[in-house]
């Protein structure tokens, strides 16, 4: 059995979309899992990777179809949900929503609430359908590439994801997200090693001889923190809607007009999507940019301007096709609700990777069908649950939060019945409250622990090949390419560039300076 | 007035996040040289047991991450230092101090309910046979947290507690068949 080409990928994801739409049960979980989905959306603290770290472990016990159905329904609902909070009471529900408060919440305090929520849902739709195209076109290229990789190719790309997850995360010192990444690189070296079977890191452990399992890890580092956060510091929310004043707007006409402009944002979307661990939050961000520098009012931004809300919705929504791009086709996971995906999927037993569409040939076109449903559902659901959620937002977050906690601990149990795994993720998350304190990025601490075996294996492999010649990491041309662009990432952070090298070399050189 | 005391909070928590970071620095100092001669120790014994090279033992890489982490907690401290951290907040009656301030108690509350429900009263208390099933453990968590941050009407608090735990259970355990205590 071999991978499928592009037009049988293409065949097969409309004949995966009829079964979809044939099966009521899928509808219903869709819908179910979408409206949770937007409800984790809309509460400030909680996230989509939250809401798929809890769902990977309750959906273990469900068919594979079913359990990738309720996934990115949450997924796609989450990324969405993010623009209501964003819109009604300027608190971005998720980080992928902190552009959407720039000119949603402006139109909304105009009296333009409705027209906001139809402008961020249309371009949530907009975006999740131009990820969902690329994905499904895409993916089967990028897979034959990986294909043609060796074992250096391998370590490069995933010391690569790690390297560059870690210079884009936000953090006032410069090193802080390598390492967070090298720290969960060490993490997933905890465990019998795949090449020798010897016994690492494990302090005479036996629970930790099969490593530290990532899922529990994940609600770790980015769930029970937040608890304690918003536990100690969430204040009651203020949300007061204005009186709708303004005309509906016209929207094809709007679509029309910014046709170029949706393209450009969806590509962005889908282009910071697939650089491993970046994810939604600054594909928003640099289509916000974009929108900025491109519309003949940009100065006007932030006083709320239609294309304000439309840029980052599109782009946080067309970034979920561009994180599972890397994903199904490397094993990479492009954003950090990506990563718990991943996880998802290898806890069902799938090998994510090159080799899961030779394996699996249909998962593409399937999963394609999946997210082209979960598009309906989420304008759907925009719909019916943007009032409901006003209510939902009335909520203390306070009162939420322990019932959230023991999702959080039931998801951890769940993984494999092991209290052992509450122990440690009840020190992890310790850890993870203090490392999100300092500003250091548990997404890179997370795709380290994802990448950190793959790395080890690969990078050991590779020399064990060459009898221990280091050249024969960059000796092929991919790999060597990989290199550069990890030499590059860590020149760049420390504000190396071509440009300030050249500087550096006239100033040194030049003959005022003898 | 209000943008000095703005400013004055601004710089406060810079320097406090470079007091943390020179602290955690030369932590990550320490670890990464003891994680250095650990994988050293794994590698040598590993090669004289099996046929492995140095290169391919499997500390190698171990080593080569604690190399990395020794280079940025250098430059993590380095840049502590040279922007006026100290490590003087670490004196027992600072310590004390900060904890007082209350934020940093409701933090150890959080983390002491979540020891609790997670570790001690998770199926067997330690040391003892006495079994807590999970419903209780639950009701007894949300009870605890809610009430000690007032969350909202005592009433209400035993109502959430109550609907919470044996639904949880009832969906868990019943219809998705996760085996809890």
């Amino acid at each position: 059995m071999g991978s499928l080409s592009i037009l049988e990928n293409i065949s097969m994801f409309f004949s995966y979309s009829m079964q979809f739409v044939l099966n009521p049960i899928n509808l219903i979980l869709m819908m179910g899992s979408m409206i949770i989905g937007i409800i984790f959306g809309v509460l400030p603290g909680l996230s989509a990777t939250v809401a798929i770290a809890l769902f990977a472990s309750i959906t273990y016990s469900l068919q594979l179809d079913s359990a990738l159905t309720i996934l990115f329904g949450v997924y796609i609902g989450a990324i969405f949900g993010g623009s209501i909070s964003a819109i009604l009471i300027n608190i971005p529900g998720t980080g992928s929503a902190a552009a959407t408060c720039l000119d949603g919440h402006p139109l909304a305090l105009r009296g333009e609430t409705r027209n906001a929520n139809m402008l961020a849902r249309s371009a949530s739709l907009i975006g999740t359908l131009f990820g969902m195209i690329i994905f499904v076109l895409f993916t089967p290229l990028v897979t034959k590439l990986a294909l043609m990789f060796t074992s250096p190719e391998f370590f490069w790309l995933a010391i690569f994801g790690i390297l560059i997850c870690g210079s884009i995360s936000n953090s006032d010192v410069k090193v802080k997200g390598w390492i967070s990444g090298f720290i969960g690189i060490l993490m997933a070296l905890v465990g019998l090693d795949d090449i020798q079977g010897w016994t690492r890191l494990t302090f005479g452990i036996p629970d930790l001889m099969s490593g530290i399992p990532f899922v529990p890890m994940t609600i770790a580092f980015f769930g029970l923190p937040q608890v304690v956060k918003v536990m100690k510091d969430a204040k009651s929310v203020d949300v007061k809607l204005t009186k709708e004043e303004a005309p509906k707007v016209k929207l094809f006409p709007l679509i029309k007009r910014n046709f170029w402009n949706i393209c450009r944002w969806g590509g962005i979307g889908v282009g910071i999507g697939a650089v491993p661990g970046v994810g939604e939050n600054i594909a928003a961000w640099v289509a916000y940019d974009d929108a900025k520098k491109h519309h003949p009012e940009g100065h006007k931004f932030g006083t709320g301007i239609y294309e304000g809300v439309m840029a980052p919705e599109t782009a946080n929504n067309a970034a979920i096709g561009g994180a599972i791009i890397p994903l199904i086709s490397l094993g990479i996971p492009g954003s950090p609700p990506a990563a718990m995906m991943l996880g998802a999927l290898t806890m069902h037993g799938l090998k994510v990777g090159p080799l899961l569409s030779v394996e699996r040939p249909d998962i593409i076109p399937q999963i394609g069908s999946i997210i082209l449903w979960g598009t309906i559902f989420l304008y759907i659901c925009g719909i019916l649950v943007t009032k409901p959620m006003v209510s939902i937002l009335k909520i203390s977050q306070k009162v939420l939060m322990p019932i959230i906690t023991v999702l959080c601990v039931i998801g951890t149990f769940a993984y494999n019945n092991n209290p052992f795994h509450l122990t440690l993720v009840f020190i992890c998350a310790i850890a993870g409250y203090f490392f999100d304190k300092m500003n250091y990025s548990s997404a890179a601490l997370i795709l380290g622990l994802i990448l950190g075996n793959m790395a080890d294996s690969f990078f050991r492999r590779a020399l064990f090949i060459s009898d221990g010649n280091v050249l024969a990491l960059v000796n092929r041309p991919i790999s060597f390419m990989f290199f550069l662009a990890c030499v590059w990432t860590v020149a760049k952070q420390f504000g190396f560039s071509p440009k300030s090298i050249r500087a550096w070399l006239k100033k040194k050189f030049s003959p005022a300076h003898d | 007035m209000e943008n000095q005391t703005k400013e004055l909070n601004t710089s406060k928590e810079f320097r406090e996040a470079r007091e943390r970071d020179l602290l955690f620095g030369i932590l990550l100092v320490i670890g990464s040289i003891v994680l250095g001669i650990y994988a050293h120790s794994i590698s040598t014994q590993a090669m004289a047991i099996m046929d492995a090279e140095y290169f391919t033992a499997p500390g190698f890489t171990i080593l080569m991450i604690a190399i990395g982490l020794l280079a940025m907690a250098i430059y993590l401290v380095n840049n502590a230092l040279r922007q006026g951290a100290n490590l003087k907040w670490l004196h027992p009656k600072r310590l004390v101090q900060r904890f007082k301030d209350g934020r940093a108690s409701q933090t150890f509350i959080v983390f002491f309910y979540l020891f609790l429900y997670m570790v001690v009263l998770w199926d067997n208390i330690p040391f003892t046979r006495i079994r807590i099933p999970f419903w209780l453990n639950t009701m007894i968590f949300m009870n605890l947290i809610m009430f000690t941050f007032k969350v909202t009407k005592p009433r209400n608090i035993l109502i959430i507690s109550i609907i919470t735990s044996f639904s949880v259970h009832f969906v868990f355990n019943n219809l998705i068949g996760v085996q809890l205590p």
